[in-house]
């Protein structure tokens, strides 16, 4: 089979340009957008920043602990073959969708805001198989309960640091997997 | 000072749709892509140490956001070949588009920037925030897979 020569994508990629009808509306549309929003983000932020004042001062009496910001991270848990997601909200734990036409019953991605990278370890969860993949958490669950005496309550925690640029730790969240008889929950947690 | 956003347009703004009509398959949703790049744009506070600099924070943000259409829209859309046709006159470069196009988005983004913006392999794992070692991986199978698909259609 003859491999097709690198410059061959290179000059098909850029066989694709704008013309001049779609320059001038992205401009237009961008420049409107972003004007539009301004004054009812000035209003909503007021709102914003009352509602997020009373959570956190909230949140710091109830826990002894202030919650910041989220992280940087999001956390999105597969609810269809990897075609549909659905984001994990901070400290609520979320019944997870198994996955029917995938080699494995769960999966994660993770994602972060710029200038954020994450190093992270690994969990061993009864006989289950969670493996980590660059930004992919896959979770196949052992139907081995039973036979081996485990637990049908258990939870595991993934950890998931957050770096700088140089791979210094800068922050950690964790990622809690848990199973209840046949049903499995993922929680996204502050470290306390 | 913070380039005119009309300028980092009239520099990246091709560069920029290339990569979103790649991953979104179509050119309307490549238009709004560019269109939220150029919004954050607008919005990012921080000026930026060089040209190469903003570039490559422009893919980034461009690369995410076409990855968050395709996930918050729930669908994965059809490649609209009519769309196509009129940036090709030869039909084997449309049929490489095509089969480019149908690749995962993962082998893409790092085929596009390893192939047609020129970057090295750390420079890719920086914008991708990934490791070299899933950089050079993703160009081998997105190769693979490429070849693979062009070999029955008389490539080479």
């Amino acid at each position: 089979m003859a491999e097709i020569e690198d410059n061959r994508i290179r000059t098909v990629v850029n066989r694709i340009s704008m013309d001049e009808g779609v320059r001038q509306r992205i401009l237009e549309r961008s420049n409107t957008e972003n004007k539009g929003t301004k004054n009812y983000r000035i209003g909503k932020a007021a709102l914003v920043c009352a509602v997020a004042l009373f959570w956190i001062t909230a949140a710091a009496v109830l826990h002894g602990k202030i919650v910041g910001d989220n992280k940087g991270i999001v956390v999105y848990a597969s609810t269809e073959n990897e075609i549909r997601w659905k984001k994990l909200e901070w400290g609520k734990k979320t019944l997870l969708e198994p996955q029917w036409r995938s080699y494995v019953d769960y999966i994660f991605e993770i994602e972060l805001q710029e200038d954020y990278l994450y190093d992270r370890n690994h969990v061993v969860l009864g006989n289950d198989s969670i493996f980590i993949e660059e930004n992919k958490i896959y979770w196949t669950v052992s139907e081995e309960v039973g036979e081996y005496g485990l637990p049908s309550h258990m939870a595991g925690t993934i950890r998931i640091y957050l770096t700088d640029d140089k791979g210094k730790r800068k922050d950690v969240v964790l990622l809690e997997l848990s199973k209840e008889d046949d049903k499995c929950y993922a929680e996204l947690k502050y470290e306390r | 000072m913070k380039k005119d956003v009309e300028d980092v347009f009239n520099e990246f703004g091709n560069m920029l749709y290339r990569v979103s009509v790649v991953m979104l398959k179509n050119t309307h949703d490549a238009e709004d892509a560019v269109q939220d790049t150029l919004i954050k744009y607008i919005e990012h506070k921080k000026e930026f140490s060089d040209s190469e600099h903003l570039k490559a924070w422009l893919l980034r943000i461009n690369i995410n956001l076409c990855k968050n259409k395709l996930r918050f829209y729930h669908y994965h859309p059809n490649i609209a070949i009519e769309e196509l046709q009129s940036f090709y006159e030869e039909k084997e470069d449309l049929e490489l588009m095509e089969e480019l196009m149908k690749l995962p988005g993962k082998y893409k983004e790092a085929l596009i920037l390893f192939y047609v913006e020129g970057y090295k392999i750390k420079e890719i794992a920086g914008i991708l925030k990934i490791t070299e070692a899933s950089v050079k991986k993703r160009l081998e199978r997105g190769r693979k897979k490429l070849n693979e698909s062009m070999g029955g259609k008389g490539n080479g």
